[in-house]
């Protein structure tokens, strides 16, 4: 973690402004805890820190006069995480800032979605497991799916997720 | 359970608000997680493959307003969509985003919290760099938040007023009408 001035902590959560940071004022609200993933969190220690999230921002409008605030999650390496616990972002926005979140979206067919919709339906049936057997394989997807399950022991969701991301951070 | 938008009272602007409607089920969506508070579909124009809008129940416009059920709702839809994008689609990662206010992106009159499923090298352009703030900029920035908090740090603070919000009540200089005390003390 890059140097951050504390503004408010207690046991569970603490709110920091890091010195290197997307715009000044932008805010990092991190557990105290060594989740590295949203879904290690205990779910009341996430509330609270959706509920810190959410009210510093309606704070922000007032106290730097902003125009806008975006609450960010990097969850994962390939999603831009960089620090080794979970960190909720929250960036103070203004109309002439040079900040870019912008992205390209593209209307989806009706039946790619029906396919991934299936995808993650079967997935949720079967315990989170070999969402893409519902495919038969077809998408573009199996071969990661095949990847990871080569090399892993699925054993836990949960721990299996957490060390796949910890592979990334060496 | 909420019923359709129509029983609901004062509720007219939900009617020409599409998410609004989507959230209350009152226009067919491929929904993957519902609680009390929240129903997550599948956006029909994603970012990648699997991108999912959590989307309030709740005629809410921006999450400053969210209520404590509501982020407990959050927190839970948060984690389930999340878990089942990584397992059901392979998904190396995840972003979640939310854009309060139009000049952070917002385009709909109601709070859309995407997830987004990433993967390695998917090139998405949403990978925004930390820069080195100025002593300036950091040092103004730390010192109204300080205040608006209302906690000591170790900026002056020019307008003389007490730092001991214990027997002033932090912003009554100010007139804020912001509820920072829920965020020092019911919070913290």
């Amino acid at each position: 973690m890059t140097e951050a001035l504390t503004l408010i902590e207690d046991e569970s959560v603490a709110v920091k402004m890091p010195r290197h940071g997307f715009v000044a004022g932008h805010l990092i609200i991190t557990p105290k805890s060594d989740a590295m993933i949203v879904e290690e969190l205990e779910q009341a220690l996430l509330m609270k820190m959706f509920t810190l999230g959410n009210r510093l921002a309606g704070m922000l409008f007032e106290a730097l006069g902003c125009d806008g605030t975006n609450l960010f999650i990097q969850n994962g390496v390939a999603a831009g995480q960089v620090d080794e616990t979970v960190i909720l972002h929250l960036i103070p926005r203004w109309e002439e800032d040079d900040l870019d979140f912008s992205w390209s979206k593209q209307e989806m067919p009706e039946s790619e979605l029906g396919k991934v919709h299936k995808q993650l339906e079967f997935a949720k049936e079967n315990d989170g497991q070999g969402g893409t057997a519902a495919l038969d394989g077809e998408t573009e997807k199996a071969e990661t799916v095949e990847a990871e399950e080569e090399d892993e022991v699925v054993e836990g969701g949960d721990n299996y997720y957490a060390k796949q991301f910890k592979r990334g951070f060496r | 359970m909420q019923g359709p938008s129509s029983s609901q009272p004062g509720r007219g602007q939900g009617q020409q608000n599409i998410f609004y409607r989507l959230a209350q089920g009152d226009i067919p969506s491929k929904t993957m997680f519902e609680n009390d508070e929240f129903r997550a579909i599948l956006d029909k124009e994603p970012v990648t493959r699997g991108h999912v809008l959590i989307l309030p129940k709740e005629q809410v416009q921006i999450t400053p307003q969210f209520t404590p059920e509501m982020n407990e709702g959050l927190a839970e839809a948060v984690q389930e969509v999340s878990q089942l994008l990584l397992q059901g689609l392979g998904a190396d990662g995840t972003n979640v985003f939310v854009a309060n206010g139009a000049v952070a992106g917002q385009n709909a009159p109601h709070v859309l919290v995407h997830v987004i499923p990433r993967h390695e090298n998917d090139g998405l352009g949403l990978n925004p760099q930390p820069k080195k703030i100025s002593d300036e900029a950091f040092d103004e920035a730390a010192e109204r938040l300080q205040s608006a908090l209302g906690v000591q740090g170790d900026v002056e603070r020019s307008d003389g007023s007490s730092p001991d919000r214990q027997q002033q009540g932090h912003g009554a200089d100010s007139g804020e009408d912001v509820d920072l005390d829920a965020v020092q003390d019911q919070f913290l």
